[in-house]
C-alpha cells in the first residue's frame, strides 16, 4: 500500500487524504490492542487469584461500576469540581508564567538572577505545601488551586524561557535590520519561535495541574474525583474506588486530547506540522 | 518562514494573546468570585430571628455520623433556624485545624483528640457525645479481630503480638492499652502499627500484623471471610464508653452562642430520632459515604445516647495521660461547654 501511495505522489497526484485514513486506520489498532490486552490481563490476574478479589475487584465489575458511575449526578458534580480547579491552576500558570518566562527569556541578566531562586522553588514538590495551603486556604477550591498553580507555573514559566531563547539570532537580527521597534520584534519574531514551546509547556502543565488537583482532594478532602476515590475508600468500596480511579484516567486521557488539538491548531502554520513535501 | 503568510501568522497571535488575556480576566473573575463565595459562607454569626444562619459542621464520611444526616433530613436544624453544610474531611487533625482556621463552625472530633487540642490551649469546647461504644462486646463497632489462621484465640495471646491502629497516639492507642491491661495483658508488650483503616484487612492477610483493631465497615467485610473477634477494647473499659463529640470554636461561642444552643439541641434530637429509628440511620449512610446500601444494613452502628458521661470522659482522659498519648487531662469545665447536655 505504501508504494502504491509513494507511486501516485511520485505521479503527481497528490492523495493526501487517504494517505492519511491509512496511516491513522493502522495507527488506531495497536493502542487499542495493547488496551484490550492490559485489560484481559487484570480480568486474568483477579479471576486466576493472583491478586485476590478483596484487594482489587475483577476488571468486569470495575468497568460495570465505572459505566453506572456516568449515570450517576454526583459523579458529573465531581468531574465538574475536578475540571474547575484544573482549569483554574493551568489558567493562573499561564497568566504568570508566559509573561514572566518571556521577560526573563529576553533578558540575559534576569534568567542570570532568577537563575537560582527558580532552581530552589522549582523541586519543591506541591504536596510538601499542603499543610501551608490548608492553613492559609483551608481545604477547599482555593486550597487546590494553590497547589495546582504553583505545580503547573514552573513547567509553563521553563518550557517560555526556553522558546524565548530559541528564537534564531539571524531572524532578530534581520528584524532589527529592518527597523522593526522592540514589541514589533517580539510580536513578529519571538513570539511565533516561542510559541511551539509555550504550547508543549501548556500540555504539560496542564497533566501536572490535573495531578495536583485530584491529589489535592484525595488528600485534603476538597470536592471532586479525589475526595471521591477517598470517600469510596473510606468505606471499603473498592469497586467504586477503583472505577473513579479509571475515570480519573479517562479524564487525563481527553485533557491531553484536548490540548493536543488545540496545540496543532494553533501551531497549523509551524514547519513542525507541515506534512512531507513530495 | 520569513517571506509570505506573515498575515496568518500575525493573526494567529493575536488570538492566542486575545485567548490569554481572556483566560486571565476569567480565572481572575473565577478566583475572587470564590473567594467571595466563602467569605459569605463562613461568617455563620449574628443572625436576627427568623434568618436562617449557614454553618459548616466538618465530618468524617463513617457511619457514626449518620444521625447528623438524619437530622438534617427531618428539617430538626432548619428548626432551629440552621442550615447545615456537611464538609467531609480525612483525618480529625484536619478538623481541627479547619476548625481552628475559621474554616468550619462545628466539627465531628474524637474525645481523645479533642481532649488533646484543649490541654495544649486550642479555643475548642465540646457541645455534645456524637456516639459510644457498645453495651456488650458482640455488638462493639471497632474490635480487635484477627485472620481465619490465626493462631491467636484469646486476649491473652495478644501479648507480645503487633496490632495494626489507624493512628498512633490516638484513641486507638489509649483503648487498646487500657483495656489490655484491665484483661491482664501487660500493654508495653504489644507493639502498635500504624496502618489506615482501609488498609487494614489487606495487612492482615499479607501477615503484616497479628491483629487488627478495625471499625465498620472492614469489621463485618473481614468477619465474613472468617476472621475472629478477639477483643473489644472500649466495651472492656465499660458499657457505652465515651467515644466521638461534636465540637465548636470559642469564637463561634462568642459571636453566635445562639447557633451553637441550636445546633446541640437539634443534635441532641437527631441522636434521640436515630436511636429510635434504625432503619433511618442506616439508610442515610449511603449517601454521605460510598458503602451501598446492603453493607450499610449488615453493620454493626455505633450506640448514640445523649447525655455526655463526664465521670467516663474524665477516666478516658487519665486513660490517655497513663498512655502518654496526651500531656495532661484538662478539667471538664475547660473541655466541654456549660450548655451540653451531661449526667
Amino acid at each position: 500500500m505504501a508504494t502504491s501511495a509513494g507511486a501516485e505522489i511520485s505521479a503527481g497526484r497528490r492523495a493526501p487524504g487517504w494517505h492519511r485514513r491509512v496511516r491513522d486506520g493502522s495507527a488506531l489498532l495497536a493502542p487499542v490492542a495493547a488496551v484490550l490486552v492490559v485489560l484481559g490481563l487484570w480480568e486474568l490476574v483477579v479471576r486466576a487469584g493472583v491478586i485476590s478479589e478483596t484487594n482489587i475487584p475483577p476488571m468486569t465489575a470495575t468497568v460495570g461500576e465505572l459505566f453506572s458511575q456516568l449515570g450517576e449526578g454526583d459523579f458529573w458534580t465531581a468531574v465538574g469540581r475536578t475540571l474547575e480547579g484544573w482549569a483554574l491552576g493551568l489558567g493562573i500558570a499561564m497568566v504568570l508564567g508566559i509573561p514572566l518566562g518571556m521577560l526573563i527569556g529576553s533578558s540575559r541578566w534576569l534568567f542570570r538572577a532568577f537563575r537560582v531562586p527558580i532552581e530552589f522553588l522549582r523541586p519543591i514538590p506541591s504536596v510538601a505545601l499542603i499543610p501551608l495551603a490548608v492553613l492559609i486556604y483551608g481545604t477547599g477550591l482555593e486550597s487546590k488551586v494553590f497547589l495546582a498553580a504553583f505545580a503547573s507555573f514552573w513547567p509553563m514559566l521553563i518550557q517560555t524561557i526556553y522558546g524565548v531563547q530559541d528564537v534564531d539570532p539571524v531572524a532578530t537580527d534581520t528584524a532589527k535590520s529592518f527597523g522593526l521597534s522592540r514589541l514589533a520584534r517580539v510580536r513578529h519574531i519571538t513570539l511565533p519561535s516561542a510559541v511551539p514551546y509555550i504550547a508543549t509547556g501548556v500540555r504539560i502543565s496542564s497533566a501536572v495541574s490535573l495531578i495536583l488537583v485530584v491529589t489535592a482532594e484525595l488528600v485534603i478532602g476538597a470536592a471532586g474525583l479525589g475526595r471521591e476515590i477517598n470517600t469510596a475508600r473510606s468505606g471499603g468500596n473498592l469497586e467504586v474506588m477503583y472505577a473513579l480511579i479509571l475515570a480519573t484516567g479517562l479524564l487525563g486521557y481527553v485533557l491531553n486530547l484536548v490540548t493536543s488539538a488545540a496545540e496543532r491548531r494553533v501551531l497549523r502554520w509551524h514547519p513542525s506540522q507541515r506534512e512531507v513535501a513530495a | 518562514m520569513m517571506c509570505g503568510g506573515l498575515d496568518a501568522r500575525a493573526r494567529w497571535r493575536r488570538l492566542m494573546s486575545v485567548l490569554v488575556a481572556a483566560l486571565g480576566v476569567a480565572a481572575l473573575l473565577a478566583v475572587a468570585a470564590c473567594g467571595d463565595d466563602d467569605d459569605a459562607g463562613s461568617s455563620g454569626g449574628g443572625s436576627a430571628a427568623g434568618e436562617v444562619t449557614k454553618v459548616k459542621v466538618g465530618v468524617l464520611p463513617i457511619s457514626n455520623v449518620a444521625p447528623l444526616y438524619v437530622g438534617m433530613k427531618k428539617g430538626f436544624f432548619k428548626e432551629e433556624g440552621l442550615e447545615i453544610e456537611a464538609v467531609p474531611a480525612q483525618s480529625g487533625n484536619e478538623l481541627v485545624t479547619a476548625m481552628v482556621s475559621g474554616d468550619l463552625q462545628f466539627a465531628f472530633l474524637g474525645f481523645v483528640p479533642m481532649m488533646a487540642a484543649v490541654s495544649k490551649g486550642l479555643p475548642l469546647k465540646v457541645i455534645a457525645s456524637s456516639d459510644t461504644g457498645a453495651e456488650k462486646a458482640e455488638d462493639e463497632w471497632t474490635v480487635i479481630i484477627v485472620g481465619k489462621d490465626s493462631p491467636i484465640r484469646d486476649v491473652k495471646d495478644l501479648a507480645g503480638k503487633t496490632i495494626a491502629v489507624n493512628a498512633l497516639k490516638g484513641v486507638g492507642e489509649v483503648a487498646i492499652k487500657a483495656a489490655l491491661e484491665k484483661r491482664g495483658v501487660d500493654p508495653n508488650s504489644i507493639k502498635l502499627l500504624e496502618v489506615p483503616f482501609p488498609e487494614m484487612p489487606a495487612a492482615l492477610q499479607k501477615k503484616r500484623v497479628d491483629a487488627i483493631w478495625a471499625p465498620e465497615p472492614f469489621l463485618t467485610s473481614v468477619l465474613g471471610e472468617g476472621g475472629r473477634e478477639i477483643e473489644a477494647p472500649l466495651t472492656t473499659l465499660g458499657p457505652r464508653y465515651p467515644n466521638g463529640t461534636y465540637s465548636t470554636t470559642e469564637k463561634q461561642l462568642a459571636s453566635d452562642e445562639e447557633s451553637v444552643a441550636g445546633f446541640t439541641r437539634a443534635i441532641n434530637k437527631s441522636m434521640e430520632y436515630a436511636s429510635e429509628h434504625p432503619k433511618e440511620a442506616r439508610a442515610t449512610i449511603p449517601t454521605f459515604s460510598k458503602i451501598p446500601q446492603e453493607v450499610a444494613d449488615k453493620i454493626r452502628l455505633p450506640l448514640w445516647p445523649v447525655p455526655i458521661d463526664t465521670a467516663k470522659v474524665q477516666e478516658l482522659g487519665n486513660y490517655a495521660v497513663k498512655y502518654k498519648v496526651i500531656e495532661k487531662a484538662p478539667a471538664m469545665e475547660d473541655l466541654i461547654w456549660e450548655g451540653a447536655t451531661k449526667n
